[in-house]
C-alpha cells in the first residue's frame, strides 16, 4: 500500500498523469513478478531503447533521467504503462512490448546506474 | 511461465554467445570496425560498439562534415522555433571520450574483397566489419527541369545546413502576397511527415511575416503520413493559404523551370517566389558504389542489419530495405544499437540478444501543437515486422498537444546525447 502512494508521488514527479478513471483502483503487481530477479545485460541491451529519449546522463530536458531509481518503482512503472494504467502514448507502447522477465531486467539495469 | 522464459533468454545468451567466439585478427590486431556517415544511425552505432567494447575493437568513423546539422528538426528552424546552432553537432566527444578515430573525409569506394574503404583524400581504411550509414542521395531526372545545378534557385534542403539555410532565406524574401511552392517526394523517402511538418513551419513563419502568401504542394501521392492531423491543423491555424494537390489532382504530373522560377502541375503553370523541390531519393551512393543495392536501397536482415549481399557489412537507417520501420532518425538510432550488439558479438563474443526496434516521430504543426506517430517491431526472417503502434488523435486538447511538443524536446536533447555523447 505504501507503494501506491510513492508512485502516485513518483507519477507527479515524472509527468506523467495516473489515469483519472483508475485514480481510486489499487494496482498491485504479484509477487511472482515482483521477485523476477533481471538479467543485467540484458537489461543493458534493453536500455539502449529507452535512452534515445532516457539521457544516459540522466539529465532531464523534458523526458526524466530515470538511472539509480529503485527497482521496484521501475517495475510498477513499466506494468502501469503496459496495463494503460498511467497515461503517455509512447511509454504505453514502449512497455506494451516488453515481457515480465524484461520489465525486471530493465529495472535491475537502470538502477544499478547513477 | 516466467522462469521457463527467463531459462530461454539465458540459453540462448549462452548459445550465442559459444557460437561466436572471439574473432582472432589475421595482423595479431584488435578487430576493425569502420562506420560511414556520422548521422543518426553511424553515430549511434561508433559511439555503441565503441562504449561497450571497452576498447577492444578500434572504431572509425568517416564523416565528410566537421559540424553535422540533423535533418531532424531543421523544419523548426525554418519555423523560427530553433537556431541553427541549436541542430548542430561536432564529433569532438565521439573522438575524446569514447577513442573513435573521427576521419572527416568521404568513402569514395569499397573492396568487398578486401575489405578496404578508399578515402576521396587518399587513405585507405581495413574494416573487419563495415557499417554504411549514408543517409540518401536524390535520383537522377526524378523532377523534369531539376538537377543539382537548380539547387541554389530551387533548394531541396533534405540534407540539413547550407540548404536549409538558403530556403530560409529565400522564404523571407518572398514579397508580400507571393508564392512558396513545394514538389513532395514519392514513397519511400526520409522522415514521412517532413515535408508536411515543414509546410506547417513554413506557414507558420509567412503567417507572421507575409500573411498573404500562398503556399501550392504538389505531391506524387494520394495521401501522406498524419494526413489527417497535419490537415486538421492546416485549417485550424493555416485557413486557406495551403493548397495541397495529390495524385489524384495531377500532383504527380509536375516539372519545373529553375530559370523562370515556374511550376507546371497537370499542365498548369504558376510562376513562384520561393520552390522547395524534394526529389525521389535512393541509398547514399556509397552502397550503390559497394554493390550491395538492389534497386534504389539496400537490402538488409533484420536479425542484425547486415546487408543481404554482404554479412560484413551493416546498412543502417534511411539506405537500408529492412521492412516496415519508416526512414527516420530514430529508426537509424534503434537499427544502430542492434547492429552495435551483433557486431560487437561477432567479433568479441559478447551475448547478442534477439533484435527489437523502436521508433517515434514527432512533427510541430504551430506553436505549442506538436503530434506524434509510433511503433515497436521485432526481426523476422523476412523483414523488420512492426509489432504495435499508435498515432495522436484529431481534437486532443491544446494541453495535449503541448506535452507532446515538449516531449519532442526531450527526445531531441536525448537521441543528440546518445549520437554524439
Amino acid at each position: 500500500m505504501c507503494f501506491r502512494s510513492i508512485l502516485v508521488l513518483s507519477a507527479i514527479f515524472l509527468g506523467t498523469a495516473v489515469n483519472a478513471d483508475q485514480a481510486t483502483e489499487e494496482f498491485i503487481l504479484p509477487s511472482s513478478i515482483l521477485e523476477i530477479e533481471g538479467d543485467l545485460a540484458y537489461g543493458e541491451y534493453l536500455a539502449s531503447d529507452c535512452q534515445t529519449c532516457h539521457r544516459s546522463d540522466n539529465k532531464n530536458e523534458g523526458i526524466p533521467g530515470i538511472n539509480g531509481r529503485e527497482i521496484t518503482e521501475i517495475v510498477y512503472a513499466l506494468h502501469e504503462y503496459k496495463n494503460k494504467y498511467r497515461a503517455n502514448e509512447v511509454m504505453q507502447m514502449m512497455a506494451g512490448g516488453l515481457g515480465d522477465e524484461e520489465i525486471a531486467a530493465l529495472a535491475s539495469y537502470f538502477a544499478s546506474l547513477q | 511461465m516466467s522462469i521457463n522464459r527467463r531459462s530461454f533468454i539465458q540459453t540462448a545468451a549462452a548459445v550465442t554467445a559459444s557460437l561466436s567466439a572471439p574473432m582472432v585478427m589475421a595482423n595479431g590486431g584488435k578487430p576493425r570496425v569502420v562506420v560511414v556517415g556520422g548521422g543518426a544511425g553511424g553515430a549511434t552505432a561508433a559511439r555503441y560498439i565503441a562504449k561497450d567494447s571497452k576498447g577492444a575493437i578500434d572504431v572509425t568513423l568517416v564523416e565528410p562534415s566537421r559540424t553535422y546539422y540533423t535533418c531532424f528538426f531543421s523544419n523548426l528552424y525554418l519555423g523560427g522555433f530553433r537556431d541553427l546552432g541549436s541542430i548542430a553537432h561536432s564529433y569532438g566527444n565521439l573522438a575524446s571520450e569514447y577513442g573513435i578515430n573521427v576521419v572527416h573525409d568521404w568513402a569514395v569506394d569499397i573492396d568487398r574483397g578486401g575489405k578496404t574503404v578508399s578515402l576521396a583524400g587518399g587513405g585507405t581504411l581495413h574494416y573487419d566489419r563495415l557499417v554504411l550509414s549514408p543517409g540518401i542521395d536524390f535520383v537522377d531526372g526524378a523532377v523534369e527541369g531539376w538537377d543539382l545545378n537548380a539547387q541554389n534557385k530551387m533548394p531541396h534542403a533534405y540534407k540539413a545546413g547550407s540548404q536549409t539555410e538558403l530556403l530560409k532565406a529565400q522564404l523571407a524574401s518572398m514579397p508580400s502576397g507571393g508564392v512558396f511552392a513545394m514538389v513532395a517526394p514519392p514513397n519511400p523517402y526520409r522522415c514521412p511527415p517532413g515535408p508536411y511538418e515543414r509546410v506547417s513551419m513554413i506557414a507558420h513563419m509567412l503567417k507572421k511575416s507575409n500573411p498573404t502568401a500562398k503556399i501550392i504542394v504538389a505531391d506524387p501521392k494520394p495521401k501522406f503520413s498524419k494526413m489527417g492531423l497535419f490537415q486538421e491543423g492546416w485549417a485550424n491555424h493555416y485557413d486557406g493559404m495551403i493548397d495541397w494537390i495529390g495524385s489524384e489532382f495531377g500532383g504527380a504530373n509536375v516539372s519545373v523551370n529553375p530559370g523562370a522560377m515556374t511550376v507546371s502541375i497537370d499542365g498548369e503553370e504558376t510562376k513562384v517566389d520561393a520552390c522547395n523541390v524534394i526529389p525521389a531519393m535512393k541509398a547514399g551512393r556509397i552502397c550503390e558504389m559497394a554493390g550491395i543495392t538492389d534497386g534504389n536501397w539496400a537490402p538488409v536482415s533484420a536479425h542484425d542489419m547486415s546487408s543481404k549481399v554482404d554479412s560484413n557489412i551493416h546498412v543502417l537507417g534511411d539506405a537500408s530495405m529492412q521492412g516496415d520501420m519508416p526512414k527516420s532518425g530514430f529508426s537509424a538510432n534503434s537499427q544502430a544499437k542492434v547492429a552495435a550488439m551483433a557486431i560487437r558479438g561477432a567479433l568479441t563474443g559478447s551475448k547478442v540478444f534477439p533484435a527489437k526496434f523502436s521508433n517515434t516521430c514527432w512533427s510541430l504543426v504551430d506553436t505549442n501543437d506538436g503530434v506524434k506517430v509510433g511503433a515497436t517491431y521485432k526481426a523476422t526472417d523476412e523483414k523488420i515486422a512492426k509489432v504495435d503502434g499508435f498515432i495522436s488523435k484529431t481534437g486532443e486538447t491544446a494541453d495535449v498537444r503541448k506535452a507532446t511538443y515538449e516531449e519532442s524536446l526531450g527526445w531531441y536533447a536525448g537521441i543528440t546525447a546518445d549520437m554524439f555523447g
